[in-house]
């Protein structure tokens, strides 16, 4: 036979009637004044010293990564620069410019007739080469 | 004879240390943890005890105080226990059934062991109105301060909570005849 649903708002009533008629257990009222002035109970809260540390190594990760990315950050090629109205190539100090010596010119001008037969040459033959090219233009 | 602060702070407590209790119990469903969530409340009130001469109402301030330690005070849910502190009937309720039979005392006691536990599994928005709303001292518009909603909504959720108690229990008593 169901319940009608009267009977269970009495039902769910005579249940809420039990929450409030809950008493302190007996002395409780003598012990919590006895206490009142005691100092708050501190609370643990475990999580705060992990979280800490984690935090901690966090930052130091973080630290050490952006010191080694700017370690190894390659350095930057040196471009020449426009001065003026007349236009200035200045080089960078690293790089000396030399007049090319007679050798790299004889070089140059065999490169310029014929490439490929140049490529054929043994080291001992292009020096051979190279030397007669010399006596040739002094 | 002059009245020490002490004193007068004690005539204050003692007015609405049930008060605190019930709210506490509300909360925490276990008759220790309800009393140690009272005694912070209690601790943190003689901390503050200079705000009370500013607040309109002290029975509201100490009860918005203790439902915060107690919802801080929570332990952690624990299935068994839980179990066991919804099948304990709380102190000082008595299972009256006169004139009754063991039979219908039986019945009547699983059944409000029933809403007991349908009310624990109640939203929580639909609970915590629920429950204040036993604790005689507090109006709804005091409960609407504790929890931070309107009075009109403190009702509401009471009228939803009880719908929602009668609905799962139309539910269960349907369940349990048709397996008779």
């Amino acid at each position: 036979m169901a319940t009608p649903e009267r009977d269970f708002d009495q039902l769910i009533d005579s249940v809420l009637t039990e929450y409030s008629r809950v008493e302190p257990p007996p002395g409780a009222i003598e012990r919590w004044l006895a206490h009142t002035a005691d100092p708050l109970p501190r609370r643990r809260s475990f999580w705060i010293l992990p979280a800490a540390a984690v935090l901690a190594v966090a930052i130091i990760l973080l630290v050490l990564a952006l010191g080694l990315r700017r370690s190894h950050r390659p350095q930057p090629i040196p471009q020449p620069r426009l001065t003026g109205e007349h236009i200035t190539i200045t080089m960078p100090n690293s790089v000396k410019a030399q007049p090319l010596t007679d050798e790299q010119k004889a070089l140059i001008e065999m490169l310029a007739k014929d490439p490929k037969a140049l490529g054929k040459l043994s080291p001992e033959q292009l020096q051979k080469l190279l030397q007669a090219q010399k006596e040739k233009h002094p | 004879m002059p009245v020490t602060e002490a004193e007068e702070w004690e005539a204050g407590v003692c007015g609405h240390a049930r008060m605190l209790y019930r709210i506490a119990y509300a909360v925490l469903r276990d008759p220790h943890e309800a009393e140690d969530a009272v005694q912070e409340t209690l601790q943190r009130a003689w901390k503050y005890r200079a705000r009370l001469a500013q607040v309109d109402n002290p029975a509201a301030w100490l009860a918005r105080i203790a439902w915060r330690v107690a919802k801080s005070h929570r332990p952690r849910p624990n299935p068994i226990a839980r179990a066991q502190a919804i099948e304990e009937l709380p102190p000082g309720v008595e299972l009256r059934s006169p004139g009754e039979n063991a039979e219908q005392t039986f019945v009547d006691r699983e059944l409000r062991l029933l809403v007991q536990r349908h009310i624990q599994h109640l939203p929580q928005k639909l609970r915590q109105p629920l429950l204040l709303s036993t604790v005689e001292e507090l109006s709804a518009r005091e409960i609407g301060k504790i929890l931070g909603i309107p009075e009109a909504s403190v009702r509401t959720r009471c009228l939803r909570a009880r719908r929602l108690l009668r609905d799962k229990l139309q539910v269960a008593m349907r369940g349990s005849h048709g397996h008779a």
